[in-house]
């Protein structure tokens, strides 16, 4: 089945100029350090942790529901300190996930209500599945899927998991419409409406 | 031959819905997602699972992401040296220091991050990589050590049998090598061989998919060599000489009795035995059986009866993953359990098993993702989803199929009439009663044409494209249905398989014909109408509605510019026209797409 268009009400979302598409109901704290690559979507309810450290995300990344992403910390001499974050291009995140891991690579799928632990190294082309716990310091290798409590090899990945993956993101985005058009008048500016997301 | 619907043997491609509608049958009628086929451009076709051969490119740890020598691999027995499993729960254990204030002296141990299981806790004082428990646990057991000494003989054998090269050693090459496959992993000199000559190994073995080495088997008919060869000294080092083997033979021939006793034996095994102390004689006669009883005892479970009658937590009982993690002890407890060295993962090439060409060579660098070759169907064959589907009338529907042509160039697809084989798959119970009959074609992502005959055909299959209005249709979505590398057709189907379409197939080599229904111009015209205004609900006869679409697609056009071939008519004319046909007709790809829509993916299914 083709991805059927999933309509949203422009009036909650902003649209950047490279693409990125933002609900306004998520929460993006720090927006000074929070890079979005172009075409990203990030969904209602997404809280971005940029106060910690630097988020960057990459192109045709979609962030859904009620997502939380959180920079990695580590106790040195005393004191916690955060890591900056890095996601890469074509990454689904399911919904309510908590995402701290130390990087995501391209191509990954995470499922829904995931929990990417501290300092997790996600590789490119992997799939942790629906309801997966990642313990701390876990690496994900290429062409893995990873489920279970905690989150343990399973099993390959086909091959030609890359291609498909952006296949599939790029599907995502291009079928996520803006519902009508709406009516110009006046934009709410209720969570700072000022595209400094963008780059 | 008939195609049949496989479930996709991916968990990612189970777990997706939509994975699971559309299907390509592979050359061999077993059919499966995109994802998981490849394709093969020597011969044109696709490649499942079961057509392909692999080669095991390199070993590599999934934790520290380091490659691992096939030596030191087989060497510490497909694991990492440096990584440990939890033994409760699997997670990497991380090897972390404390430091104890008073003295100063630093203690090591492995520690889970999970469920907080270290190695202080359950037992051992400190734990460092050159502590001698993890090297002797390793080969402690009996049977590990015979295993390990079977296989260094058969090793040993094939390396030696493969210089020779007569009638006779070749079924002793292929029963080592069938061994060898069987108790490990193959070295890497052998992997030729090993491919020429044993190209059809046990499949439901091999095709796990799980790049991590099975576990080792224990098996009664492994040769137990040693104890029989070594009163023989250095000449019965041979397992697999003729004389070895009819003696084995004649000293214990294997008959039915034999597999009916083995086969008895498992089923008494599952009473439980009395726990007799001391006579051992009186529990075998009453159960009846004889010869291996002598040395085979009781149970183990018996055995310490007493003590797991004493635990009084069942949180302290290792479950059945937690011991098969441990196969040389199987500890019950949890308290005995140890960390295991975490296991290596593969990465592999895979070859066509029809004309032996490299369909993919991944790169060796376990971090990196890219291939050194990529014959993914995915890559290579035009993809189809179903953009909608929708009923038009009781057991009539229309589906609107979206091909996209993944490739740079031009691609020709036609919807032959008549092809070897069958049109239908074994379970369908619908069909495509109006299909194109025309060829069409799809732009490729570069979007250039390269040459003017190329350019002629494609105005003249514009032409007949406007003749044929009714298939070249989006549905009323607005989107034009030509959209870039994207080509969206509308076709008719109907509930219900023309028995002919089966009956006429008991053999395979037969041409069939597949049956065409034209349906009366203004019903079509009306439905695709009647978009805007609220469709009618019908019923639908299947929670699935099940067919099949054939498509031939190539990078040549077979239309010649007489402008007459594809339709019914013309095709003896164009198989008069000789060579041409024939080299275009050597160019094609048929593939067979297996539909399994839902009823309730219907846009107006009456639920």
């Amino acid at each position: 089945m083709q991805v059927q268009p999933k309509y949203f009400e422009k009036s909650q979302y902003i649209e950047t100029l490279n693409g990125n598409k933002v609900s306004k109901s998520s929460i993006l704290c720090g927006i000074m350090n929070i890079r979005l690559h172009g075409k990203t979507i990030i969904k209602p309810g997404v809280i971005v942790r940029g106060d910690l450290a630097s988020v960057n995300i990459g192109r045709l990344s979609i962030i859904s529901e009620n997502t939380v992403i959180r920079p990695s910390s580590k106790k040195f001499k005393g004191s916690l300190v955060y890591f900056p974050q890095n996601i890469g291009d074509h990454v689904l995140i399911g919904e309510g996930c908590v995402v701290s891991a130390a990087s995501i690579g391209s191509n990954v799928y995470i499922g829904n209500n995931c929990i990417i632990s501290k300092r997790c190294i996600l590789k490119d082309c992997c799939i942790i599945a629906d309801n997966t716990i990642l313990p701390p310091d876990t690496v994900v290798p290429p062409f893995t899927y990873y489920s279970g409590t905690p989150g343990i090899y399973k099993e390959d990945l086909p091959d030609c998991i890359e291609q498909f993956q952006k296949e599939y993101t790029t599907s995502l985005y291009e079928s996520f419409l803006p519902n009508t058009p709406a009516s110009k008048g006046i934009s709410t500016p209720t969570k700072s409406p000022t595209a400094a997301s963008a780059t | 031959m008939y195609s049949k619907r496989i479930e996709n043997s991916f968990q990612f491609n189970k777990d997706q819905i939509n994975n699971n509608i559309i299907k390509y049958s592979c050359n061999c009628g077993k059919s499966y997602h995109v994802s998981e086929l490849y394709y093969c451009s020597g011969c044109l076709k696709t490649n499942c699972k079961f057509c392909i051969t692999e080669e095991i490119d390199c070993f590599y740890c999934p934790n520290c992401l380091e490659n691992v020598s096939s030596v030191e691999a087989s060497l510490n027995g497909n694991r990492c040296k440096k990584c440990f499993d939890c033994p409760i729960c699997f997670n990497i254990l991380t090897y972390s220091a404390s430091t104890n204030v008073s003295t100063g002296n630093e203690t090591f141990f492995l520690n889970c991050a999970f469920c907080k299981w270290n190695s202080i806790n359950s037992g051992e004082k400190e734990f460092r990589f050159d502590s001698h428990s993890i090297k002797n646990s390793k080969e402690s057991t009996e049977s590990q050590l015979q295993f390990n000494k079977v296989l260094e003989v058969v090793n040993k054998e094939s390396i030696e049998l493969t210089s020779l090269k007569d009638k006779k050693t070749l079924t002793r090459i292929k029963i080592a090598q069938a061994m060898k496959q069987f108790l490990g992993q193959q070295s890497k000199h052998q992997k030729y061989n090993q491919r020429k000559n044993f190209l059809k190994p046990d499949e439901n073995q091999r095709w796990i998919q799980s790049s991590t080495p099975q576990p080792l088997p224990d098996n009664q008919l492994i040769p137990k060599s040693l104890s029989t060869t070594t009163t023989q000294s250095s000449a019965s080092s041979l397992l697999l000489t003729n004389q070895m083997i009819k003696k084995s033979i004649q000293s214990q021939p294997i008959t039915t009795q034999d597999i009916d006793d083995m086969q008895q034996k498992r089923i008494d095994s599952r009473v439980f035995k009395k726990v007799v102390n001391g006579d051992n004689n009186s529990s075998s006669d009453d159960n009846g059986y004889d010869d291996h009883d002598d040395h085979c005892e009781q149970y183990d479970d018996d055995i310490d009866l007493e003590e797991i009658n004493e635990i009084k937590d069942s949180d302290e009982i290792s479950n059945l993953m937690q011991r098969y993690h441990q196969v040389s002890n199987q500890c019950k407890e949890l308290k005995g359990l140890i960390p295991q060295h975490r296991q290596l993962l593969t990465r592999r090439s895979k070859r066509c098993k029809r004309c032996d060409r490299l369909l993919v060579k991944p790169d060796i660098n376990p971090g990196k993702i890219d291939f050194k070759r990529s014959h993914f169907a995915y890559t290579y064959i035009p993809r189809v989803t179903i953009s909608k589907i929708q009923w038009i009338d009781q057991d009539l529907f229309q589906v609107f199929l979206t091909f996209t042509n993944p490739l740079h160039s031009y691609i020709f697809m036609s919807f032959p009439m008549e092809i070897k084989g069958s049109m239908v798959s074994l379970d369908d119970n619908s069909q495509l009663v109006d299909l194109y009959t025309n060829e069409t074609f799809i732009s490729g992502l570069l979007d250039e044409i390269d040459d003017n005959e190329k350019e002629v055909i494609i105005d003249q299959l514009k032409t007949l494209e406007e003749q044929n209005k009714r298939y070249f249709t989006n549905g009323g979505s607005g989107v034009n249905y030509r959209n870039g590398n994207k080509l969206t057709l509308g076709f008719i189907g109907k509930v219900g398989v023309e028995d002919a379409l089966f009956s006429n197939n008991n053999n395979n080599t037969d041409e069939v014909t597949h049956l065409i229904i034209h349906l009366p111009d203004q019903l079509s015209l009306n439905n695709i109408n009647d978009n805007d205004v609220d469709p009618p609900k019908f019923k639908s006869k299947f929670t699935s509605i099940k067919f099949t679409v054939v498509v031939e697609f190539s990078l040549k056009s077979t239309t010649t510019t007489n402008n007459t071939s594809g339709t019914n008519t013309s095709s003896s004319e164009l198989g008069s026209s000789g060579t041409i046909s024939e080299s275009n007709s050597s160019q094609k790809t048929l593939l067979k797409i297996l539909f399994d829509v839902p009823s309730d993916k219907f846009s107006n299914t009456e639920l």
